[in-house]
Parts: structure tokens; C-alpha cells; sequence
């Protein structure tokens, strides 16, 4: 009956056959396919990170913490519509979660849509000093990526707040369509705000299609001021002292400055466990998914905690036990990434394996428990350009050993490649209590 | 095929070598129908790259490990058609203009420009069949409907690829 058109659909077929095919760029396009299948496999939450100063962030949390909510709270979200989806995104935070059932959360409850895309800001907890922002963004279609770039918070009327660091951002792109994501922004300022009126303005891409937003929002409760201590008591660990200045308690977290000794023979990158402690023996840890540090100096840093400002506890403690710490010389690692070589790295060797994908350069890191810092402060070139803006990318753990690398700005870089440790898996320990109050 | 089965099977369970195994196996149609669908080298290419991943992260979800490749091939052309949904205009293969000119009675571009016209399940349909020489069974397995159902979506394709065909040659191949 087709004879015809099966004749000529068999004739099209054999014109194909008869192609040359660049057989390499299909290898290489097959490779590049897997091996972003295989990054990808593993599916955490990533945000972007900004720093305005030097600061350091966890970019892992632990998607099945179970925390029993207070009776309070439990109340709280079941009566107060939209404040399930606040709770289930500071589930990690204690302390936020303590704002929440304070009735601290403020409701802003705007929109505004472009072109078949919608942002819109639901709550706020806000202190002086920081804002967590719990918006979301709708689409007219299912869509399986959204993205977000270049949110900032402006002043609607005066001074624009000072941004320190700012984490907004989507969880990665999921096999699920979606046509409305939930998500959060954090903002830190560093000068107190001066105004209850703002603009936030953002980029929503999805895989199509491009929006910009300003949105104009109110703060519409009074923020709470923070409650400040001197300490200025030194304590020392394996020989490394180390000053706790003073600490500040906001609503949104604890800010605790610290002093490295200069004679100090260690370089301490992270106070993995570093608390407040109450005269029940209640504890508020580090922040678990965020920024955990801001570098004043080489010497001084100022560490965050939950915030413990809605308990008003008789006594309160810092205690800590455990610091990553690396002597001195070992600061560094140099790789020169057009050979794929790791020409110097701290004693012990852990890294091992590099890889450059793109501008994407991978390290195996040996390790039993699975590392969750981001390893690099900065990737500076042999013309001494920081290639490294922040952005990490991270794989899974095989065989003791965890894939895990910095996005380059660009791959175009004067080798050899010098790499700032921020954090690393080496540690002292010892314990130290400090009387804050 | 039965050892190509137990490959696929290892390779759904996540092992990576499987994986690369197979997908090399495959690789050629991958391209080629990328390539029929796209006509230029670069978006070919880059539909291969995106199709490796796409196929990576759903192969735990191939219910017929013996229909790998007719899966693969499914989740290319629907690639394919998301990417020519959003071009503005149509790409001429040009490398096809240099090949022998000429299937039967229409010249290969007449063939593609028609190809290029039809619905998107006609289309699917012809280049399952001819272009990668398909059964109808095995499509029909692959597609998850009765086999009677793509004898008839193939009639009312080849009618479609008539009329077309008809329209072009009207004038040159009465």
C-alpha cells in the first residue's frame, strides 16, 4: 500500500548510514554525559554562596534529622497556615525554630509575576544584623530546573543595607516537573539596618526562560536588639591558645569572636565543636547548614552558634573540644591543572585523583566519615588571580574516598594553581570551659 | 541478548562499568538519530551528551531490560523534540545535500523537509521503524500500548508522509 514511501524512507536511512561520523567528539560527548550523570547522582541541596568578606559555610545538612517539635510549636504550625513549610526549612536551627514558636516570624505575604513566572515572599525572621527570607517561586509550566542569581536586598527608601553574606539558591535540578518550588534566602548585614522597607531584587531563570524582580516588602514588627558579652578569657589546647573575646546573642544566631594566638604552630581552620552551654547543661551548637565563620584577620574570627535569645538562662558557658587544625606550612595546596597533578598537598597525602572537568577541578579526599566542609578558601594562579568565587562542587563517597572539587571562574588559568585550605580533616583535641555569664 | 540483559540489569543497580558498556553499544543510533532530528553536528552532539545523563539517572526506572536500546532511542527523540520546539526556524542538513541526492523518487531533502513536517508521533513512529529498522512488536512493547495501535499510528504516519510528499513532487514527479 506504501510501497512507495517505505522505499524512500529506506533510501533517507541508507544516506544516514553512509554519513561519516566524527566518532571521537561522540566518545567524548558520551564521557561528558556520564560523568555529569554521575555528579549529579547525588542529590543535596546547594546553594550559592556570596561573600563579601572572607567567611566559611557548610553546605551539607542532614536531610533526615528528626527533631521532636515543642508543644508550642506543634500548636503554632497547626494553627498559623504557611508555617509548616517555615519549620521544615530551619528544622536544623534550634535557634530559629525557638523565633518561630516566640512569634518572632514575620508575615510579608507579596508577589509579583513576570511573564508566567511568580515569586513570592512569605515570611521573614529578621534581627538587625540578618534576615532569613522564606519565599517561592511558581511557574506556569512544570519545570524540573530553577535557578536564582543575583538576589539582593536594597533599601526601599535610604541607605541600601551593607551585605556581608548572602546564600539563596534551589535544590538541584530533580527528575520530578515542579510547578512551585519553596526555598530560602539568608542575608547578613554588617552595620545594622536602618529601615523596615525594602526591595529584593532577583533572577529567576528556568531551563527556557529568563525573569527579573523587584519586589517591595515591609517589616512590620519591631526587631529585637542583641545582647552583648565580654569575655576576654584565653584557654589553650594542645598548646594552641586560643582568646574568646566576646559574644554577641541575636535572634538569628550567636556571634562568637576568637583570637589565635600568633605563636600558635597550627593554623586552626575550623571549632568543630564549639557550644553554648546553660546552667542545665542545654546546648546550642554551630550552625548546620550556612555560613559558620566570618575571618576578621588571619588571627581573629568570628563563629556562629544558634542562637539561644528567646531562653534567658541564669549561667552560660563556651565549651570546646575539638579544632581542625594543620601546622603551618601545610596551608596550601598546589596543583597544576594542565597536567592533573597535585604538585604539593598537606603531610599525609588525603588528596589524591585530580580531575579537571571543564572548570570543574575534582580531588578524591581519603576519609572514613564522609567530610562535609567546602576544603578552599581561595584558587589563586601563578599571576596571583583568585579563579575561586565560592562555588563548590561536591560527589559522592566510594571506597574511603570522597569526590569533591571547586568551580574555577574560568579554566584558563596560569598553572601552577595555589589552593587556601579552609577546612580540613585533621584535628587536636582537648576541652575547654569558658563562664560567659 | 541474554548477556546483554544481565549487562543492563547490572547496570540499572548502578554499576558504573555496565553503564558505559551499554550506552557504547548504543552510542551510533544515539547520534544518527539525533543527528536526523537536529541536521547539524554540534546540537547532535551536545543531544548525546544531555541523552547520556538523562539515561544515567532514569535507567533504574527500565522496567524491560531486553528494550534498552528502543528505551534510549525514546528518550532521544523526546530530546530531540523539546529542542525543535524551541528553535525559531528549520536547520537544512547540509552534509545530506553532498550524499548520492536521491531515495527513490524524492531527493533526501524533500524526505527530511516532509519528516520535518510531520506530527511529532508520526515522526517517532517512521524513525523507529525505518531509520533503526525496528518491529512493530518491539515498539509497541517500548511505547506500552497494543501492537495494533502502532499498526495503525504507522498507516496514518506513512498517509501523513504521502500527502507531504505529494505537495513537494506535485509538480516534478507527476
Amino acid at each position: 500500500m506504501f510501497e512507495k514511501e517505505e522505499k524512500n524512507l529506506i533510501g533517507w536511512k541508507k544516506a544516514y548510514d553512509e554519513l561519516l561520523y566524527p566518532a571521537e567528539d561522540i566518545d567524548a560527548a558520551i564521557q561528558a554525559g556520564f560523568q555529569k550523570g554521575r555528579q549529579q547522582k547525588k542529590k543535596v541541596m546547594r546553594k550559592r554562596w556570596l561573600y563579601s568578606s572572607a567567611a566559611a559555610a557548610v553546605f551539607f545538612i542532614t536531610f533526615f534529622v528528626s527533631i521532636r517539635y515543642s508543644n508550642v510549636l506543634a500548636n503554632y504550625i497547626a494553627v498559623i497556615p504557611g508555617m509548616e513549610k517555615v519549620v521544615e526549612k530551619i528544622r536544623y536551627d534550634k535557634g530559629l525554630l525557638a523565633a518561630v514558636e516566640n512569634d518572632y516570624v514575620q508575615e510579608v505575604g507579596v508577589s509579583q509575576e513576570r511573564n508566567g513566572l511568580k515569586v513570592n515572599i512569605d515570611h521573614v525572621i529578621a534581627d538587625e544584623y540578618g534576615m532569613v527570607l522564606f519565599y517561592s517561586i511558581e511557574s506556569n509550566e512544570n519545570q524540573t530546573n530553577y535557578q536564582i542569581h543575583d538576589l539582593e536586598l536594597k533599601s526601599a527608601k535610604g541607605k541600601d543595607p551593607v551585605m556581608a553574606t548572602s546564600g539563596y539558591g534551589v535544590d538541584f535540578p530533580s527528575d520530578t516537573p515542579r510547578n512551585k518550588v519553596d526555598t530560602t534566602a539568608e542575608l547578613f548585614f554588617s552595620e545594622p539596618l536602618e529601615t523596615t522597607d525594602f526591595i529584593l531584587d532577583l533572577e529567576v531563570g528556568t531551563g527556557t526562560q529568563k525573569e527579573q524582580f523587584e519586589i517591595p516588602f515591609s517589616l512590620n514588627k519591631s526587631l529585637e536588639q542583641k545582647k552583648t558579652y565580654e569575655v576576654n578569657k584565653t584557654v589553650s589546647i594542645e598548646q594552641q591558645n586560643i582568646t574568646i573575646k566576646q559574644v554577641e546573642i541575636y535572634p538569628l544566631r550567636v556571634a562568637v569572636t576568637l583570637e589565635m594566638d600568633e605563636s600558635n604552630s597550627k593554623k586552626i581552620l575550623s571549632f568543630d565543636d564549639l557550644r553554648l552551654v546553660d546552667e542545665h547543661g542545654e546546648a546550642w551548637t554551630k550552625i548546620s547548614n550556612g555560613v559558620t565563620a566570618n575571618y576578621i584577620n588571619e588571627h581573629e574570627q568570628i563563629l556562629y552558634l544558634q542562637s539561644n535569645y528567646f531562653k534567658e538562662p541564669e549561667e552560660l558557658y563556651i565549651v570546646l573540644n575539638r579544632l581542625q587544625a594543620i601546622d603551618r606550612e601545610d596551608d596550601t595546596v598546589v596543583v597544576d591543572t594542565s597536567t592533573e597533578e597535585i604538585v604539593k598537598q598537606p603531610k599525609g597525602d588525603l588528596l589524591s585523583d585530580l580531575e579537571v572537568i571543564g572548570n570543574d577541578v575534582w580531588f578524591k579526599l581519603k576519609t572514613e566519615k564522609e567530610f562535609n566542609y567546602s576544603l578552599f578558601s581561595s584558587a589563586k594562579d601563578a599571576n596571583g588571580n583568585d579563579y575561586y568565587h565560592g562555588n563548590m562542587v561536591e560527589g559522592t563517597v566510594e571506597n574511603g574516598k570522597q569526590r569533591m572539587g571547586v568551580h574555577l571562574e574560568s579554566a584558563k588559568v596560569a598553572n601552577p594553581l595555589t589552593l587556601e585550605l579552609s577546612f580540613y580533616p585533621e584535628w587536636v583535641r582537648g576541652g575547654a570551659k569558658v563562664k560567659v555569664k | 541478548m541474554e548477556l546483554e540483559k544481565a549487562v543492563v540489569r547490572k547496570a540499572r543497580r548502578g554499576n558504573d562499568e555496565a553503564f558505559l558498556f551499554i550506552i557504547n553499544t548504543i552510542k551510533l543510533d544515539l547520534y544518527k538519530t539525533a543527528y536526523a532530528y537536529l541536521h547539524n553536528r554540534e546540537d547532535a552532539l551536545e543531544a548525546v551528551q544531555e541523552v547520556t545523563v538523562r539515561i544515567y539517572q532514569e535507567i533504574k526506572k527500565l522496567r524491560k531490560e531486553a528494550f534498552f536500546k528502543t528505551w534510549a532511542i525514546k528518550i532521544m527523540i523526546n530530546y530531540c523534540n523539546d529542542v525543535l520546539r524551541k528553535r525559531k526556524h528549520t536547520v537544512l542538513n547540509d552534509e545530506l545535500v553532498h550524499v548520492s541526492g536521491k531515495a527513490d523518487s524524492y531527493t533526501l531533502l524533500e524526505i527530511e523537509d516532509a519528516m520535518n513536517q510531520l506530527d511529532q508521533r508520526s515522526r517517532e513512529i517512521l524513525t523507529l521503524k525505518y531509520f533503526h529498522d525496528m518491529k512493530l512488536k518491539d515498539i509497541a512493547i517500548t511505547l506500552e500500548c497494543p501492537e495494533g495501535t502502532v499498526k495503525t499510528w504507522l498507516n496514518k504516519a506513512l498517509k501523513s508522509l504521502r500527502k507531504l510528499l505529494d505537495e513537494k513532487g506535485g509538480m516534478s514527479h507527476v
